[in-house]
Formats: structure tokens, sequence, C-alpha cells
């Protein structure tokens, strides 16, 4: 199977430099009609395979619990923009050899050649001091490189804090130039620290700028804790990035604790997910300027539906 | 009148720990001003708040010292609080929490408050703020025990959050052990809190001892040292210390000199059956 996807991967690298321009000139600055609104809609089934033909007959829009009339519903499959942060700080348990080369084959296997040409990615990791690779690039060999220095952190750095909504809330900024489907993809295990931005103040910064968040969460077992007065007190590092993902329409999976876990194909069908959406358009009945809650969904039973639960009604 | 005291000796201490040209520049005359906070206390452990300058002696490697600034307004807080989340505070978290969000709602208008965690990381705040809702949203966000007890490195980062600031800054400790990982030394700890002028409070859990290291860092830097016992309650102990530091008296004295070596400080009492505590110690140089 690896081979295949080295195999396809590897076709559509040589042929790259052209799609790649092509894929530059078909990107589109987000929407600015007055009114319209467009949000993405990732429409899955159960076993996690991606529903395509819907129109929008096939929708609901609510909008502040309100339905709307859908005005118009597209697939999409253009190219993304995708920044990955790896979280790389001590609880990420990534100091040993074993740990160290799943995760590098993830980041320089799975992740440069799940991308489509024209795709472009970033790469960045969470540690003391933070670091962010220069550009976005659709080049393979230079996402290895990139790769290859987001994992090489000083002990030091790896010591804390972890400022995962603080690197979540550049990395929006960062994408903000982007055009066409913007995405962050993080793997952490969700022990957040040190951070100047809210959980909810990078998840509205993420969803008012129309950016997915994909987490691959490291370990994540929610943790029940007696206290001397007798009652349980449960720690749940995942519950932050759960809520993360749901509401910028982005997605969770979770695995083992490094090195059981192999990220890798969770990064394809991150990355997959990015390329099987549609645009769903509306014109909101307020366009009042104003943050307003959205939910769209699926009329057909069973399917889930991942969109982003806010959006600006611009005037 | 007091309060352009206050400010002086705020810029005597900012001297102490300036690192730059420009800040020598600027302060060059309060280069000549050591700044010392003292916490008095009567027979029964009281705070006494209503002493004068004429109440106090101090002496510089034994030798009176003039007191050139006195004050004995209440003080404005600056602390950096640091939690051990390490595993064996694992069932006191939620009397951690709840203990320091009633921390948060005492704090004054001109208090800054910064949290800090150690354990498997060491994660200090970067934010100093009074803002009550931000520092219970680091409160309900930011706690994640397991983990070792990085004691002294994690005091080191605490001081090291401070820099730039020029108020007394205090780091408050909440631990329930000794330190058992980090990088960083006791004595560095100990040379580091001296020469930046850091006042260093520790607060020992219930059922521990403070290790005889953590008790002489507070001693020598002027701070003090608690620990939890029967009947008393966390909240109550960072009451007491968020009160004591309050009313510390800002006293400041000029060196004899500065002759680059570190001066033993004493403070004395003219009242009997008064004791103060402040930092035993000062690096004399001319920064």
């Amino acid at each position: 199977m690896r081979r295949v996807i080295l195999f396809i991967a590897l076709s559509a690298f040589i042929a790259g430099t052209t799609a790649m321009l092509a894929g530059v000139a078909a990107r589109q600055v987000p929407a600015t009609v007055s009114s319209s609104v467009s949000v993405r809609a990732i429409v899955e089934r159960p076993d996690g395979t991606f529903v395509t033909g819907l129109t929008r007959d096939d929708f609901d829009v609510l909008v502040d619990g309100q339905p709307q009339v859908v005005a118009s519903v597209s697939e999409v499959d253009g190219p993304v923009s995708v920044l990955v942060l790896i979280d790389a700080s001590a609880s990420m348990n990534l100091g040993d050899v074993a740990s160290h080369l799943v995760l590098s084959r993830a980041m320089e296997q799975w992740l440069p050649f799940s991308l489509k040409p024209g795709d472009r990615a970033r790469i960045g990791n969470i540690s003391r001091r933070g670091w962010l690779s220069e550009r976005f690039t659709s080049d393979k060999q230079e996402l290895v490189r990139f790769g290859f220095a987001a994992r090489t952190v000083a002990p030091a750095d790896r010591m804390g804090p972890s400022p995962i909504w603080d690197a979540i809330d550049g990395a929006v900024s960062a994408l903000e130039w982007e055009g066409g489907a913007r995405s962050i993809l993080i793997v952490t295990d969700g022990r957040a620290t040190g951070n100047r931005v809210s959980l909810k103040e990078a998840g509205a910064h993420a969803m008012a700028s129309a950016v997915e968040v994909h987490v691959i969460a490291e370990r994540d077992t929610p943790i029940a804790i007696q206290q001397l007065d007798g009652s349980l007190t449960h720690v749940l590092p995942g519950a932050g990035l759960r809520w993360l993902a749901e509401q910028t329409g982005g997605s969770y999976a979770s695995d083992k604790r490094f090195p059981w876990s192999d990220p890798g194909p969770l990064f394809a069908q991150a990355i997959r997910r990015l390329h099987h959406a549609y645009t769903v358009g509306f014109i909101p009945s307020t366009p009042d300027g104003g943050v307003h809650a959205i939910e769209i969904k699926a009329k057909s039973p069973g399917l889930t539906v991942r969109a982003r639960k806010q959006f600006i009604a611009n005037r | 009148m007091t309060q352009t005291r206050v400010a002086l000796l705020a810029a005597a201490a900012s001297l102490w720990m300036a690192s730059t040209t420009a800040q020598q520049g600027t302060y060059q005359k309060a280069a000549q001003t050591v700044a010392v906070y003292a916490t008095v206390l009567d027979r029964g452990g009281r705070l006494v708040s209503n002493l004068t300058k004429k109440d106090f002696q101090i002496f510089d490697n034994g030798q009176p010292a003039e007191i050139t600034v006195f004050s004995n307004d209440q003080q404005a807080l600056t602390v950096a609080l640091m939690l051990d989340m390490s595993e064996s505070m694992q069932s006191r978290l939620t009397l951690v929490r709840e203990s320091t969000r009633r921390f948060i709602e005492a704090l004054l208008p001109p208090d800054r408050l910064r949290i800090g965690t150690f354990a498997e990381e060491i994660a200090v705040s970067p934010l100093l703020t009074g803002d009550k809702a931000v520092l219970n949203r680091i409160l309900d966000e930011e706690l994640w025990p397991g983990g070792t007890t990085p004691l002294w490195t994690a005091i080191d980062e605490a001081m090291s959050s401070f820099a730039g600031e020029t108020s007394r800054r205090i780091v408050l400790t909440l631990t329930d052990g000794v330190s058992t990982a980090g990088r960083i030394s006791f004595d560095h700890v100990t040379q580091r809190a001296i020469s930046d002028v850091v006042m260093i409070y520790m607060v020992g859990m219930e059922g521990t001892i403070l290790g005889p290291q953590a008790v002489r860092l507070a001693d020598d830097t002027g701070g003090g040292h608690f620990e939890v016992k029967k009947g008393t309650t966390l909240s109550a102990t960072f009451a007491r210390v968020a009160d004591e530091l309050r009313h510390q008296y800002a006293l400041g004295f000029t060196p004899v000199a500065l002759d680059g070596q570190v001066h033993t400080i004493e403070v004395r009492l003219s009242k009997p059956g008064l004791t103060a505590r402040a930092r035993k110690n000062y690096l004399a140089v001319n920064r």
C-alpha cells in the first residue's frame, strides 16, 4: 500500500511543477461579495469514507438556529495550504529513538507524499522558543528539511512551556495570506501551558479566518484522579483539542503514546479530508457584520458534516 | 512624599537588577541605594505595620547604615506563583486550583500575578497581570499533573520571567517536596535571587516538610516559609502571605562600599518583642 502511495506521490511530484503553477493561479481569495457566505463542509460516512455527489437539496443550514436558504453547493478539490505543527515538548515523549523514528517517517514520507501538486505546506514546532519554517512550499525536499528542523529541538527547549493555543493562533495568522482551503494539522498531547491567548480566542481566530484545525492527538487518555477529599477530578488533555477541531470544521484523531503510535496514516487521512470538501453557499438573513453560529447538516441520516461553527455575516 | 520615596526605592531596586548601560545612566544616583523590604512580627507572630523610620536600624556588613528611604504604605504585589504539579501533588489538584482561585479573587487593583507550574515540564505564563478572568483561565486550562519536581529550575525560570520588571518581585512556590530534577542547582538559585533582588516564599503542603535548603532560600532572600498544617488551609496560608507582602516596610540605605562583594544586611528594631525579617545579603556592585 505504501509503495502505491509512494508511486502516486512520485508521479505527482514529477508532474508537480506545472500543476503547482496552475494551482497557484487557481487560488482564490475568499469571496468578498457583500453578503454571501461560503463555508467549507466535509461529509463523511461512519466508516470515514467521503460522500460525494451531494447537491444543495442534501444540506440544511441553520444560522443562530434559524433555517437559511442554501444558494449553492459545489464540490471543491483545489490546492490546499496546510500548516503542520509538531508539539516538541517533553510531555510528548519524543526523546527516544523509536519515537523519533515514527515521527520522522510521518513527516518525511506520509506528509509530503500525501499532498497533491499545487498544495503548499509550512512546518513549525511547539516548544519553549517555537519555530516556524520561513515559507509555505510545494517542494517535497524542502518539506522534509523543514520537518527535520521542526523536530530538532534542544533538550532545554523541550522542558516547557507548551503554548499550543498561541501556536495555533500564530498559524492562523500565517495562513491568512494563503488562498484556497486553509488548514492547520497539529500533532500534540493537548497539555497546553504558557499561552498568551486562550483556547477560545485561538478558536475564534481560526473560525473568523476560515482555517480548519485537524488534530492528531498523542495518548488521549482521560485520567480520573482521586482527591484528598475523596472526590474525583478528571484530567482531559484532549478536550480542548476536540472542541477546537469541532468548532473549526476540522477533525480529531487520537493515537497511542509514542512510539507505539504511527501518526503517518492519520496525516494522510487528514490531508485527504482537505481534498474532499463541499462549498456551501448561502445569504444570511441577518447581514449585520456580527459573529453568528452556523450549523450545516446533511439531510441523510448517519452522515457527519465537518464545518466551522461560526461565521461573520458581512454587511 | 511617601509615594515619591517608594518610587525612588523601586528605581533603586530596579538598578540592582538592571543590565543595560542605558539603565545604569538613568539611575546613576539611585545606584547608591540598596532596597530592603522588611516584615515585622510581634511575639505572637502577628504582623506589625505601624512602625516609623526611627524604629529601624540597618547594618551593612555589621556597620550601621543610614536609612535613606522609608515607607510603610501598603505595597502592591508582583508575584510569580509556582505550583508544584508533580506526581505526588495529583491528589491535591482540586485543592491547589481552588485555593489559587481564592488568592486571585483577593488581588487588589495594583496587584499583578503570574502563574507557573512545574513537573514534567516547567511552564511560566508570559502574562503578569491583575486581570482575574485571564488568571482564572490559566488556572482552568494550564494545570497538568504528573512528573518529577524540578524545584530549583522552576524558581530560576520564575525569576527569569521578571526580566525588565522594576517593582518588588516575589516568587511564591507551592510544593510538597524537595527538588528531584532539573538543570539548576540550589546554589545557583540562591546567588541569583540575591543578585536579582527577588524574594522567595515557600509554602509546603500539609503532611510534608520543606527541606532545609528551601527554608534557607526563603530566609536569605527576605521571604518566608510556611507549612500548611492540620487545622489551617492552603487558602488561609496564601492569604497570610499576601497580607504579609502588602504590609512590608520598604527601606533603603547607602552601601558602605561598592566593592563587588556579597555584604550581610541586618535589620534591627528598637522596640522590644518585635522581630524583622528581611533579606540577609546583597551584592555590592555599581551596575
